[in-house]
Order: C-alpha cells, then sequence, then structure tokens
C-alpha cells in the first residue's frame, strides 16, 4: 500500500471523529448567535440581564471550584498512599474505580437515602438525640459537592497517581539523606514534581463539575440548580434550543477561561521535567 | 601510643537481622568501619549488601541488632537526622532542578545558608563541573551526573558517605576513570566511604577493607590481598577472582607435610600440614589462583595433564587443562619471542608452590 494512502487511511477516522465534533461545535455556538439569518446576541445579553441565571452560572463555578479543591485535598494524599503502597497496588485501584461500574444516578440516589431528611445519618443523629431537627444535609450546596467529589475522585487521583508512580522512591530518600525532613521532601521534590498531574486533575474535575447534571439534578434544592442541569431542561423539558445553546456557549467560555491557563502552565510545567532527563 | 582518634571505629554494627516475609535478607552482620577507611561491601546481587546499606543510611529499620555512629546507637533515628551521605545507584538527581541547585539542596534542607554559595561552588569546583551549574540533570552527560551526585553528597560534609553501586552503569573507561576520581575525593576529603558492588576487581583495587557477602552473612571480612590471597571459605575464594578449587581428605600427616587426596581421582597432592591439616580424614578444600600454577615438560611437576584450549589476553595467556586432579586453569605471562603458546593435546604437568595453597575447611 503506498505511504500516502496508508497515513490517510490512519487519519481517517480521527478526522471524522473531529470533524463531526467540530461542526456539532460550530452549529451549537451558531444556533445561539443565528436568529433568522441575522447575527442576533439577544439571547447572552437577556441571559446575563438575569439575575437567577448569573447567580446560576457564579454557583456553578463556585461549586465546581469547591468539588476540585475537595478532591484534590482528598485526592492527593489518597493517591501518595497507593503510590507507596507496598502490597497489592492493583487491588486498591480497583477499589477506587469500583464506583465506576455503578450508574451515576444510582450513585446519588444512594445519597439521598443517606442525607436524606428521614436518612440514615439524621436518623442516627436525631435518634442519639445529637441534633432534635433533622440536619440539612441535601438540597444545598453542600449535598451536590458530596455529590460531585464522590462520583469525580477517582478522576483526580488516577491523573495525580500516574506523575507519583513516575517519581522513584529515591528522590525522597536523597532528600532525606540530604536531612531534609519529611514535610520538606514533599515541598520541594514531590509536589514540584507531582504538579502537572495535580493540574490534570484540576481541569478533569474541574470540566466534568461545571458539566453535571444528575447530581445537583437529585442532591441540589430547586433554588440552586447549576448550568448543566438548567440546560438540560432547557432541552428536554422547554425545547428552547437555541437559550440551551446559548448558556452551552457560555459555560464552554467560562470553563476555557480557567482551564486554558492550566494547560498552558502544565505544558511549561512537563517541558521543563522533560529537560530534567529521566526521573 | 596509638592514634585513638584516627583507630576510632565511627561504624559499627552489631548482630543486625533484616528480616522481610520471614527470611533474612541481612543475617546475623558484625562490622565496624574505622574513621576514613574505604570500605566495600562486595557479594553477588540479592547477598544483602543493599539492604545493610540502607539500614545504614535510614532508609530502612534493622528486625535486631544495633547500628552504632561513635558509639551511639542510631538504629531507630530516621534518615534526616543522621550525618550521613549517600549516592545512589540510580543517582536520584533532582529532575526538576539545576545542577547548582542539586548540589545546594543538602545545605539548604540543614538551613546552613551562611556560606551556601561559596561551599556549593566549592563542591562543584571538586567534582571538575564549573561552568555547569546552570544545566538542567537531563542536559550533562553520564559521568557528569555521577559527579552531580557525588559533589550533592558531600557537599554538607557528611561523617560517612553510602555508595551504592553509583559506577555500574557506566562503560569500562569511563568508570576506570571515576573510580580514581572517588579515591582522590576520598582521600582528600578525609571522609568514610563504603561502597557497594558486585564488581570484583573495582573491590580489590579501590577498597582499605573488603566484606565480602553472601546470602545475608559476611563471609569474610578484611584487606584486599587477605580476602584474595587468604580466602577463608568456598565462596570468597571463587567469587573474588578466578581459582582452582580442589576437595579431598587428608590422608598423611608427617611432620610439617601432608597430602590430600582428592575426590574423585586416584590423585594425591602434598600440602602444608598446620591448623586445618593435622589429622588424617579431615575433610579441606585447597585453593590455588591460575597465576600461580606452573607448568612444565611431563612429569616435571607434580600432576600430569594435557593442554585443552588457551585464551590469550594480552598480557598473560590462560590455559584451561584437563588434568589427573580434575580440570585445573593456568594463567601464565605471555613473554613475546618466546615462541607459540602450548598447543592444545599437549601432554604438560603441573604444579604450584606451598605458599600459594590456602587450605579452607570443607
Amino acid at each position: 500500500m503506498p505511504r500516502p494512502f496508508r497515513i490517510a487511511l490512519l487519519l481517517a477516522p480521527s478526522a471524522l471523529l473531529m470533524g463531526v465534533f467540530a461542526v456539532g461545535l460550530v452549529r451549537l455556538i451558531a444556533s445561539s448567535m443565528v436568529i433568522d439569518g441575522q447575527i442576533d446576541l439577544s439571547l447572552y445579553s437577556d441571559i446575563l440581564h438575569r439575575a437567577d441565571y448569573v447567580a446560576m452560572l457564579g454557583r456553578t463555578l463556585r461549586i465546581a471550584a469547591l468539588t476540585t479543591l475537595v478532591s484534590v485535598l482528598i485526592g492527593f494524599p489518597t493517591a501518595y498512599f497507593v503510590a507507596r503502597y507496598r502490597g497489592n497496588r492493583n487491588f486498591l485501584l480497583l477499589l477506587i474505580i469500583f464506583p465506576w461500574l455503578v450508574s451515576i444516578v444510582v450513585r446519588s440516589y444512594g445519597w439521598v437515602v443517606i442525607l436524606g431528611p428521614r436518612g440514615l445519618v439524621n436518623g442516627i443523629v436525631t435518634a442519639t438525640g445529637l441534633a432534635d431537627r433533622p440536619l440539612k444535609l441535601m438540597y444545598n450546596d453542600f449535598g451536590v459537592i458530596l455529590g460531585l467529589v464522590h462520583v469525580l475522585l477517582p478522576f483526580m487521583i488516577i491523573a495525580i497517581l500516574s506523575v507519583l508512580l513516575q517519581i522513584p522512591r529515591s528522590l525522597e530518600e536523597a532528600s532525606m539523606s540530604l536531612g531534609g525532613r519529611p514535610a520538606y521532601s514533599f515541598r520541594t521534590v514531590v509536589l514540584p514534581l507531582a504538579l502537572p498531574g495535580v493540574l490534570t486533575g484540576i481541569t478533569l474535575v474541574y470540566l466534568m463539575s461545571t458539566g453535571a447534571i444528575v447530581t445537583p439534578l437529585l442532591l441540589g434544592g430547586l433554588g440552586n440548580t447549576m448550568i448543566g442541569t438548567e440546560i438540560f431542561q432547557e432541552v428536554m423539558h422547554f425545547f428552547d434550543y437555541p437559550k440551551a445553546a446559548a448558556l452551552a456557549t457560555v459555560l464552554l467560555a467560562t470553563a476555557l477561561a480557567v482551564v486554558l491557563p492550566l494547560q498552558i502552565l502544565e505544558r511549561h510545567l512537563t517541558r521543563r521535567l522533560s529537560d530534567g532527563g529521566d526521573l | 601510643m596509638p592514634d585513638a582518634g584516627h583507630d576510632q571505629a565511627i561504624l559499627q554494627i552489631d548482630d543486625v537481622i533484616k528480616a522481610f516475609d520471614g527470611t533474612h535478607a541481612v543475617d546475623r552482620v558484625n562490622l565496624e568501619v574505622k574513621q576514613g577507611e574505604f570500605v566495600t561491601l562486595l557479594g553477588p546481587s540479592g547477598c544483602g549488601k543493599s539492604t545493610l546499606l540502607r539500614m545504614i543510611a535510614g532508609f530502612e529499620t534493622p528486625t535486631s541488632g544495633r547500628i552504632l555512629m561513635r558509639g551511639r546507637d542510631m538504629s531507630r533515628d530516621p534518615a534526616y537526622a543522621r550525618e550521613i551521605g549517600m549516592v545512589f545507584q540510580n543517582l536520584a538527581l533532582f529532575p526538576h532542578m539545576n545542577v547548582y541547585d542539586n548540589v545546594a539542596f543538602g545545605l539548604r534542607a540543614r538551613k546552613r545558608t551562611r556560606d551556601l554559595d561559596r561551599r556549593t561552588r566549592e563542591m562543584i569546583a571538586m567534582v571538575g563541573l564549573e561552568g555547569f551549574e546552570d544545566r538542567r540533570t537531563g542536559q550533562i552527560s553520564g559521568g557528569q551526573r555521577q559527579r552531580v551526585a557525588l559533589a550533592r553528597s558531600l557537599v554538607t560534609a557528611p561523617d560517612l558517605l553510602l555508595l551504592d553501586e553509583p559506577l555500574s552503569a557506566l562503560d569500562l573507561k569511563l568508570r576506570r576513570q571515576l573510580q580514581g576520581e572517588l579515591k582522590r575525593i576520598q582521600r582528600e576529603t578525609g571522609i568514610t566511604f563504603i561502597f557497594v558492588t558486585h564488581d570484583q576487581e573495582e573491590a580489590l583495587s579501590m577498597s582499605d577493607r573488603i566484606a565480602v557477602m553472601n546470602a545475608g552473612r559476611v563471609e569474610q571480612y578484611g584487606s584486599a590481598v587477605e580476602v584474595y590471597h587468604r580466602p577463608r571459605t568456598e565462596f570468597v575464594a571463587r567469587f573474588v577472582g578466578e581459582t582452582n578449587f580442589l576437595r579431598g581428605s587428608v590422608s598423611v600427616v608427617s611432620g610439617d607435610r601432608a597430602a590430600l587426596d582428592l575426590d574423585g581421582t586416584d590423585t594425591r597432592i602434598a600440602i602444608p600440614a598446620g591448623a586445618e591439616a593435622r589429622h588424617c580424614g579431615t575433610r579441606l578444600a585447597v585453593s590455588i589462583r591460575p597465576e600461580h600454577v606452573r607448568l612444565g615438560a611431563v612429569d616435571e611437576l607434580m600432576v600430569p595433564a594435557t593442554i585443552r584450549s588457551h585464551s590469550f589476553s594480552g598480557s598473560t595467556i590462560t590455559y584451561e587443562l584437563d588434568s589427573r586432579a580434575g580440570p585445573l586453569l593456568a594463567q601464565v605471562p605471555f613473554q613475546p619471542g618466546k615462541g607459540h603458546p602450548l598447543a592444545p593435546g599437549m601432554a604438560v604437568s603441573a604444579g604450584w608452590q606451598d605458599d600459594a595453597i590456602t587450605l579452607i575447611p570443607a
């Protein structure tokens, strides 16, 4: 087979995929801006002038940021533990990705059972007299963040783990033999080398939580929806595609504003490290 | 009067055992290292030498026994609290730092920032890397990386420097060169070195003392000359250099002479009588280095033999012999102009002098 033909054949599937994706994206953005053949940004000004939409956008970004933060705080120590575990690491990995075997709807309903007004936690709390009224553990930001962290944490752990596994134990030992206490060794050796993985994890978790639909729907209250849920409802309940498209474009723009700098930083760090040679 | 300051043991290892999953990786090791010595732990892979080194460094804790530094038990001190430097097998340079920051790391970690710059540059100069301060560790050669690792581990002027097969990844020529530099740096700094290797030539050429290890135990601890010429066990005789190893039973003892009947042959060889060969029937092994085996005309020497093959290595020729005592190796100096090597199939005789014989209880 001639070489150009082979290359074309290899490129075809990804070209097809990216083509479809690009066309979809362009049509999505176009459908929010072109009304009756005219460029018309009224949908955007409508969105920006509605206080409830602006609040929803702010809440989406806040919940996504908090979800990401909590995921880093839980995910880094977990990944570190797994990376340094001397026993069967694959078993730990299996435990971490186990939740993925269960549908996200079922998992979110699981939290309803645990956190609801008559749920497990409130049952215990009221029965033991720790509180006289049920605590409000869901239908608020807390419930949504908890649910999102539960769903997205494995992505963070795996992103961080993949870089930690490439840091030889001897680097930390070298630091210790030079007088570096554990905290110093962590700060000056492990953390800088793990940063690209942390940034990848942040990007993944942040993006997925800004677009979350099911978790906010089930665990969030009626008064505090997130933008993903709103888009879902515009499409499925009101059939207002242009508005849904406008909301999706706003979501895309805010996501890019956060993710692009992270990606650039990550690329920069990775390049610096690859100059550093083999770990 | 003995110089107490110089002969004092800087490191003492007392009955140290390290068990992993029930097997003893290090099994009752006793060693003592003097101030300023260059000591090598020599052994095949899996003999426990690296585990022993890691316990001295503080990365592993002994299952039992003690490790004392200047008389103080430090077996349970964390690694960062010990004044011990280490050069790792994979070097473990920090890939996100340049040469300068790698070398300065120990001073920053120990908060010795007062003369940090002077001290760091001094170390970089000592290993001959001036001008490379700003290079990243991936932008320099293997030998230079080696030097960075060495400078980094010496910058804090540790009491003891541990080296875990740091030269094993280098080609022979660079290896020889760095061996020489290591010795020079050790002399200049006066720091005690403990060097781990599986390369017996490296061990012989560099060390003041060698601890030959096998299966978690120290088989022999002594100077290079002792270990080579007076091996105390079969393992040491075979591992350190090549040797002819013959087993048998003492059959005659008469005055200061004795005779050994070799196993599996009808050959009897003469050996000096002594502590090892005092009684008839005692099982003994004889170790004779190939370079001490002499070759002569038929019936001139003790053991009849035929040449099987020969190999030329520049200054010497090594013959493989089939002899009445079993297969033997003989290494003789090559003298140009003194005719051709002995041809395979030729009948000769082999012999050796008494002081070439090392008797090992078998």
